[in-house]
C-alpha cells in the first residue's frame, strides 16, 4: 500500500503535537510518576533498627500492618467522612450551579469569580479562621448560645472536620457542575416542559441525566482529596479523629516506619485509581 | 398550484389571539416582538406565520405552547383562556427548530417522554410509540440515540415525539430549515399529507415563502409584529396587498409612479400605463408591481426600434406594455430569466422554456394582461385589519 500525501501530513502533524507536549509530559514523569514509583518500592523495603527504609531484603512486612484494626478503623472512618463530604456539597453545589448557569452572562462571570475567591487565601489560614469560628469563644458559639443550646462543642470534632473540607472543595464541585449544566441546550427543557413534564419531571429526566458529566468529575475532585486530606483534619480534628492523611504522616515522622507509610499510601491510591475508573464508566453509561 | 386545496371542517376556533403583545426588555432596550395581534386559527386548519427573522412569528408560536407569556392581551385554546396554564398542560405540542431531542435517550424513550409524563401505562404506551414510528416511517430505528440518526431521521423523530400525545394544536417551529433542499421537498410533502390524515390544526412558522405557499390552508405574512396580510396562498401570491408581501413572497417587479387619472399611472421612467386607480386621488404616489412569470417578450424590428418615439408596436397593447433593453439571460432549465432595461428601472422576465430568447442588446416589448399588474402603497406597509379577515376564515 502506498502512503498518500494526506497520511504523510497526518503523521507530521502528529509528531508536531508530541513535541508540543513533551515538555508536560516531562514534568509529569518527573513530579508525579517518579515520586509514586519510589513509594512503591519503599513500600517493599526493610525497616532497620534506627527505624531507617533499607533497600533490601525485599518484604512484605508494610503491607501485613495494615491488615490491623487500627489501620481499618482509621481507613473506614476517613471512607466515611470523604463520602459525607462529597455528598454534602454535592446536595449544596448542584442548586448553586444551576442558579449561575441559568443567569446572564455578566453575572455568571461574577459569581464564578465569587466561587474562586477563597482561593486567593492561604488554605492553613482558611483553616485556622475555622477553628476560630467554630471555637469555644467563636462566633458559632454566640448563635448557639444565643438560641439556647450552649456554648459551640463543634471543634475537634468529625463534624469540625466535615464543615472544613466541605467549605474548602466546596468549589471543585461547583465548577464542574456549573459547566456541565451550562452546556444544556435550553430548548430541551422548553421541549420537555412542552411534554407534559412539570419542573421536577424535568429536573429528573432531563437536567440530570445531562449534567452526570459534572456530577462524575465533582465528586471525584472533592472525594479524592477528601479521603487523603491532612491539613483539614490536623487543624480541625484533634487527636481523635486521626484519618488517613494523618496516619501515613505519623508512619514516616514519628513511627519511622517507611515501608508502613508507603504501603498504606500504596493501598489508597490504588483504591482510589480503581474507584474512580469504575465511577466514570458508570457515569459514561448513564449518559 | 397555489388553489386552496381544501374547506376547513366544522369552522371551529382552534387557536385565538386577542390582542397579543410581547415586548422584551434587554439591557433597559424594549423590543415589542408581537405588536397587538388579533387571529383565529381554524380547526383542522394548515396555517403558516411567514416572514423574516425578527417579525414576531416566532415568538406567536412560543406563547401559544407557553414558553413565552404575552405582555398584553390573551390567547384563547378551543376556546379558553390560557393565560394561567403553564406549558406541560396546554393540549399543544411543539416540533422545535432544532428538534430538541433528549440526547440521552434512544428514539422509543424520546417519543415516549411525553406519554410517560402522563402516565400512560407501559403497554399503551409502547403501542402508541410504536404507531407513532410507523406513521413517520421510522421503525425498526427506536433503540438508536440521536446522535446516530441523520437530519432527516431526526425530524421524524420531533414529529413523532409530538404527534404520539395526539395534540389537538401541532406546533412547528421552522422544523425544515435544517434539512437539504431535497429531503425538505420530501419532508413537505409529508407533512401535509399527515395533517390531512390526522385532521388537527398545525400551526408552522418558517421564513421560506415556497415552503408557505405549498403546504398551507392559510398564511399569515408578518413584518415588525404585525400581520401585513392573511390569506390563502394564491391571494398573497397573486393578490399581495402590500409591497412587503409582494416582493417577500417570490419575485416581483416594482416600478414607482403617480396616479395621473382613474385609469393611468404616470411611471417615474416617464412612460404612462394602463391600471385602475379609481379610488385614489391623481398625485398619489403609487408603486405598480408584475411576477417576472406574468411579463411577455415581444421582439421588436431594428427599423422601429431606431425611431425614438415611444410608438407602439403593432400587436403590443396599448398601456400595457413598455420598450426595453434586454440586458442580460439566464437559462435556469425549465424556463429562463430576462432582465430587461427600461430606461434606469430593470424588468425581470421569466419565459418558459417552450418560447424563445432574445439575444443581449435585443430591443423588446415588455407587455401583459391587465390583471396582472398590481398596485401598491409605496414603500410604506398598510396593516390589514386582521380582525375582521378571521371572521371569514376561508375565502
Amino acid at each position: 500500500m502506498t502512503v498518500g500525501p494526506d497520511r504523510i501530513a497526518e503523521r507530521r502533524e502528529r509528531r508536531i503535537g508530541l513535541l508540543v507536549a513533551l515538555p508536560s509530559y516531562a514534568y509529569l514523569v518527573v513530579f508525579f510518576l517518579v515520586p509514586l514509583l519510589l513509594i512503591g518500592i519503599y513500600s517493599f523495603s526493610t525497616r532497620n533498627r534506627f527505624g531507617e527504609a533499607e533497600l533490601r531484603n525485599w518484604n512484605l512486612d508494610g503491607y501485613r500492618r495494615l491488615g490491623n484494626d487500627v489501620v481499618l478503623d482509621i481507613a473506614l472512618r476517613s471512607t466515611w467522612l470523604a463520602l459525607l463530604t462529597t455528598l454534602i456539597c454535592l446536595v449544596v453545589a448542584y442548586p448553586f450551579a444551576y442558579f449561575m448557569a441559568t443567569r446572564t452572562k455578566v453575572v455568571r462571570n461574577v459569581l464564578v469569580v465569587l466561587v474562586m475567591i477563597p482561593f486567593w487565601s492561604n488554605f492553613l489560614v482558611r483553616n485556622y479562621a475555622w477553628r476560630v469560628i467554630l471555637g469555644r469563644d467563636g462566633p458559632m458559639s454566640d448563635v448557639t448560645e444565643f438560641i439556647g443550646l450552649g456554648e459551640s462543642r463543634l471543634l475537634f470534632t468529625p463534624t469540625a472536620v466535615v464543615i472544613g473540607l466541605v467549605y474548602g472543595f466546596l468549589p471543585f464541585m461547583i465548577l464542574p457542575l456549573y459547566a456541565s449544566i451550562e452546556r444544556i441546550d435550553h430548548q430541551l427543557i422548553e421541549a420537555s416542559r412542552d411534554l407534559y413534564a412539570s419542573g421536577w419531571s424535568t429536573f429528573r429526566r432531563v437536567v440530570l441525566p445531562l449534567s452526570m458529566p459534572g456530577v462524575v468529575a465533582g465528586s471525584i475532585l472533592v472525594f479524592v482529596p477528601s479521603l487523603g486530606a491532612y491539613v483539614t483534619p490536623e487543624i480541625l480534628g484533634g487527636a481523635k479523629t486521626t484519618l488517613l492523611g494523618s496516619y501515613v504522616v505519623t508512619q514516616f515522622l514519628a513511627a519511622r516506619n517507611w515501608p508502613s507509610g508507603a504501603a498504606i499510601s500504596v493501598v489508597i491510591s490504588v483504591v482510589m485509581l480503581v474507584a474512580t475508573l469504575v465511577y466514570f464508566r458508570r457515569g459514561g453509561r448513564t449518559l | 398550484m397555489w388553489q386552496s386545496r381544501r374547506v376547513s371542517s366544522g369552522g371551529q376556533v382552534s387557536v385565538a389571539f386577542r390582542g397579543v403583545s410581547k415586548t422584551f426588555t434587554t439591557r433597559g432596550d424594549t423590543v415589542v416582538a408581537v405588536d397587538g395581534i388579533d387571529l383565529d386559527i381554524g380547526e383542522g386548519e394548515f396555517f403558516s406565520m411567514l416572514g423574516p427573522s425578527g417579525c414576531g412569528k416566532t415568538t406567536m408560536l412560543r406563547m401559544v405552547a407557553g414558553l413565552d407569556h404575552p405582555t398584553g392581551g390573551s390567547i384563547e385554546i378551543f376556546g379558553a383562556p390560557v393565560a394561567d396554564v403553564p406549558a406541560h398542560r396546554r393540549p399543544v405540542n411543539t416540533v422545535f427548530q432544532h428538534y430538541a431531542l433528549f440526547p440521552h435517550m434512544d428514539v422509543t424513550d424520546n417519543v415516549g417522554f411525553g406519554l410517560r409524563m402522563q402516565k400512560v401505562g407501559v403497554i399503551e404506551r409502547r403501542r402508541r410509540v410504536g404507531e407513532a414510528l410507523e406513521l413517520v416511517r421510522l421503525d425498526g430505528l427506536s433503540g438508536r440515540r440521536p446522535a446516530e440518526l441523520s437530519g432527516g431521521q431526526q425530524q421524524r423523530v420531533a414529529l413523532a415525539r409530538a404527534l404520539v400525545n395526539r395534540p389537538r394544536v401541532l406546533l412547528l417551529d421552522e422544523p425544515l430549515g435544517a434539512l437539504d433542499q431535497k429531503l425538505r421537498v420530501e419532508m413537505q410533502q409529508e407533512l401535509t399529507g399527515l395533517q390531512r390524515e390526522l385532521g388537527i390544526t398545525f400551526v408552522f412558522v418558517t421564513h421560506d415563502q415556497a415552503e408557505a405557499l405549498t403546504m398551507s390552508d392559510r398564511i399569515a405574512v408578518m413584518r415588525d409584529g404585525r400581520i401585513l396580510q392573511l390569506g390563502t396562498a394564491d391571494d398573497v401570491y397573486e393578490r399581495p396587498t402590500d409591497r412587503f408581501v409582494a416582493d417577500f413572497i417570490g419575485d416581483i417587479n416594482t416600478i414607482d409612479g403617480v396616479v395621473a387619472d382613474a385609469s393611468t399611472i404616470a411611471l417615474a421612467t416617464g412612460e404612462r400605463i394602463a391600471g385602475d386607480v379609481a379610488g385614489r386621488a391623481p398625485g398619489t404616489e403609487v408603486s405598480v408591481a408584475i411576477r417576472p412569470e406574468r411579463l411577455r417578450l415581444a421582439p421588436v424590428s431594428p427599423d422601429s426600434a431606431d425611431g425614438s418615439a415611444p410608438h407602439p408596436h403593432p400587436g403590443t397593447p396599448v398601456g400595457r406594455s413598455l420598450r426595453g433593453r434586454v440586458d442580460s439571460t439566464a437559462y435556469l432549465g425549465n424556463a429562463s430569466v430576462v432582465r430587461v432595461c427600461v430606461d434606469w428601472v430593470e424588468l425581470t422576465v421569466r419565459v418558459p422554456a417552450s418560447a424563445p430568447i432574445p439575444e443581449a442588446g435585443e430591443t423588446v416589448d415588455v407587455s401583459w394582461e391587465q390583471e396582472a399588474l398590481l398596485v401598491l402603497e409605496p414603500q410604506t406597509s398598510t396593516v390589514v385589519d386582521t380582525a375582521d379577515v378571521g371572521t371569514r376564515m376561508r375565502p
